[in-house]
């Protein structure tokens, strides 16, 4: 499993969509579907983030669960190349989609994911320890091994290892964050999914947390899908970004690349409406759809102030506009758009 | 500005939790002042005292626990001696509230009532204050839904705020604020809720009916961001007190106050290098009331010293911020 470039890669998606259906009525009839996710691909090698950013709606969130199957896909290909498995005497990669249960939890050592409110995902009537040691004592871990391993893993996210016998409504929103990080390194993983990991945090926190994830993927060699809305901290992060609107990747490009030379009309839209001291250069109108009710042709022609007739009844796929750069738009080679 | 009245001058504004021996400052002397047709924006983190100041203000502070033990909040208006909303009765302030003084929540769903018409509840201000009829004030609610960009405001003002979308009910919010023309707006984090794009425009929007009605504007916002894009000036808070204020674009490129110097370091922003780190402030922010003496930042400051179990003096620098802080003291 390769890309053009000859990287060996961890984890390949080809086609991954996702619906869900739409009841309405008294009732709760099937009254359709919303595909959160349509068509989406993406490839990540060891050791490397791939920044994920888009609006509410845009599918980002699905996208990290569905390939995590924390989600069922409906459609898709997903291949990984776990360690875990290829030690149990399993395929080099593994079909991530298809893998039986028996893979699944091989897998799920392999893989982890951090959520943007720690509170919700540690269990609050056990100790700091406990849930740290939990995936631990899943996999068959000793009691004194698993002891000093927390211990070990505490350490390793900044935290003392006397917070072991708190419980989680002692800590402070950073310390949990930190907290759910060591319990998702536990099983030593090698990708591991920020679902807006730092979006809850104080600034002087986020900075302390965007750091420690560096620091580990540093040590580690983590690979990272980084979900998240801001792109200042996307871009901070991530060596490749991604941009989503509407269930669809609509830019894929290097990190440098796509804030120096954006190539689709909605990745400058979300460039010119940062905030700063010069104010919004430009203010796109309307708001993100509703995927229930996706446009016609490209999902984001209604608001693109470069829109064609042909926008509205083609939609463009994804394509290679430069080595650095893929974008979903017609006019990708001859729009001159402004990065940073 | 010493020549030039203000609109609202806090003074030495204190608020605790709880009573007696038990209770702890959650304000600490907070002083500031809101000039006629500027904005002022209130930055810090969580727990700093940010929303706390604004619910002073509107006294809307949930009493008890949170009760005003001093201070002066000066409001002008206009008209004769300034009026102390820290010691004002319930009735003149029912008065002020939506008339003279108007606050824009974080989330907007919880300002609007889901089960009235989003025109009936524009019109209800106008109805209560300026004495409108109720077809009057609707006519009115229409031009207001109009003229903060909802689209066919004639149909949208008989829509219940379910059938709004996040930023079109942020846009109502506003409508209901502006109704009465109010001379002061407190803004809570209004964008915060809100997508980029739609954050962008609701920002914008903002400015424009700044200009258009010349009102004053108290925005609060953990965004150095939007602080710089939304204010004429900042201020700085943490643990309960203002450590830094001052023009905007002194504050953000010379922050003379450690704790300032640590917030806008620890940012990431578009056009930082790529390859710079991120400085964090170490620690965290220690729970309220647990530091009460010298600078409450020294426990986190890279540049602590002794002195600094001493009230810091404020300080004013040469680019116009005032600090409070004992090294900014030895600096000039």
């Amino acid at each position: 499993m390769r890309d053009d470039g000859s990287r060996a890669l961890l984890l390949s998606v080809r086609g991954l969509a996702k619906r869900f259906p739409v009841h309405r009525g008294l009732f709760r009839r099937r009254a359709g579907e919303v595909h959160a996710l349509n068509g989406v691909d993406l490839d990540i090698a060891p050791g490397e983030t791939l920044g994920l950013v888009g609006e509410s709606g845009s599918g980002k969130t699905t996208a990290g669960r569905a390939i995590l199957r924390l989600l069922e896909p409906s459609e898709g290909l997903a291949f990984f190349r776990s360690r875990t498995v290829a030690q149990a005497g399993g395929p080099e990669t593994v079909d991530l989609f298809q893998a039986p249960p028996s893979q699944l939890r091989l897998l799920r050592r392999d893989m982890q994911i951090v959520f943007q409110d720690p509170y919700s995902s540690l269990n609050p009537r056990l100790r700091i320890g406990t849930n740290v040691a939990e995936p631990l004592r899943a996999a068959g871990m000793s009691r004194p091994s698993r002891r000093e391993m927390v211990a070990q893993l505490l350490d390793d996210v900044g935290l003392a290892s006397s917070l072991m016998e708190r419980f989680p409504h002692e800590l402070s929103g950073g310390q949990r964050q930190r907290v759910a990080i060591a319990r998702a390194l536990a099983l030593q993983p090698q990708f591991i999914v920020a679902d807006e990991a730092v979006s809850a945090l104080d600034v002087s926190i986020q900075a302390q947390v965007l750091n420690l994830f560096l620091e580990l993927q540093r040590a580690r060699g983590l690979a990272y899908l980084f979900v998240a809305h801001n792109l200042a901290v996307v871009r901070y992060v991530s060596h490749r970004i991604a941009v989503m609107y509407l269930g669809r990747i609509v830019e894929l490009a290097d990190t440098d690349a796509l804030f120096a030379q954006p190539r689709h009309p909605y990745t400058e839209a979300l460039i010119d409406s940062v905030p700063g001291a010069e104010g919004a250069r430009a203010v796109v109108q309307g708001e993100p759809p509703n995927p229930i009710r996706p446009p016609s042709g490209c999902p984001f022609h209604p608001r693109c102030r470069y829109a064609q007739p042909v926008c509205a009844t083609e939609r463009p796929p994804l394509r290679q506009i430069t080595p650095a750069s893929a974008a979903a738009c017609h006019f990708a080679e001859t729009l001159d758009l402004q990065g940073v | 500005m010493a020549a030039e009245r203000a609109l609202l001058d806090v003074q030495d504004l204190r608020v605790s939790f709880g009573e007696g021996p038990r209770a702890r400052p959650a304000l600490d002397g907070v002083s500031f002042s809101v000039r006629p047709g500027k904005t002022l924006a209130i930055v810090g983190e969580s727990g700093c005292g940010k929303s706390l100041t604004a619910l002073s203000i509107m006294r809307l502070l949930p009493t008890p626990p949170a009760r005003i033990t001093g201070g002066r909040i000066l409001f002008d208006r206009g008209d004769g001696p300034a009026l102390d909303l820290a010691s004002a009765d319930r009735r003149t302030m029912r008065r002020l509230r939506g008339k003279d003084i108007a606050m824009i929540f974080q989330e907007p769903m919880t300002a609007l009532d889901p089960v009235y018409p989003i025109g009936d509840q524009i019109g209800e201000v106008l109805v209560e204050h300026e004495g409108l009829s109720r077809k009057d004030a609707l006519a009115r609610a229409v031009e207001l839904l109009r003229l903060v960009g909802v689209p066919s405001p004639e149909e949208r003002a008989r829509q219940y705020p379910h059938e709004f979308s996040g930023g079109m009910r942020q846009r109502a919010v506003i409508a209901i604020a502006l109704a009465c023309e109010p001379a002061l707006l407190i803004a809570d984090e209004p964008t915060t809720a809100l997508d980029v794009t739609v954050q962008a425009q609701v920002l914008r929007l903002m400015r424009d009916i700044q200009q258009r009605f010349a009102s004053s504007i108290l925005f609060i916002t953990h965004d150095m961001g939007v602080v710089g894009q939304m204010a004429d000036e900042v201020v700085v808070m943490y643990l309960g007190q203002v450590v830094e204020e001052g023009p905007v674009s002194a504050v953000l490129s010379r922050p003379a106050h450690p704790y300032s110097q640590g917030l806008i370091a620890s940012i990431p922003t578009l056009d930082m290098p790529r390859d710079r780190v991120l400085q964090p402030i170490s620690g965290m922010v220690p729970p309220i009331g647990s530091i009460t003496t010298g600078c409450r930042f020294r426990t986190r400051c890279p540049h602590a010293m002794e002195i600094c179990r001493r009230d810091p003096p404020k300080v004013t620098t040469p680019a116009g911020n005032s600090a409070s802080c004992w090294l900014v003291e030895e600096s000039t």
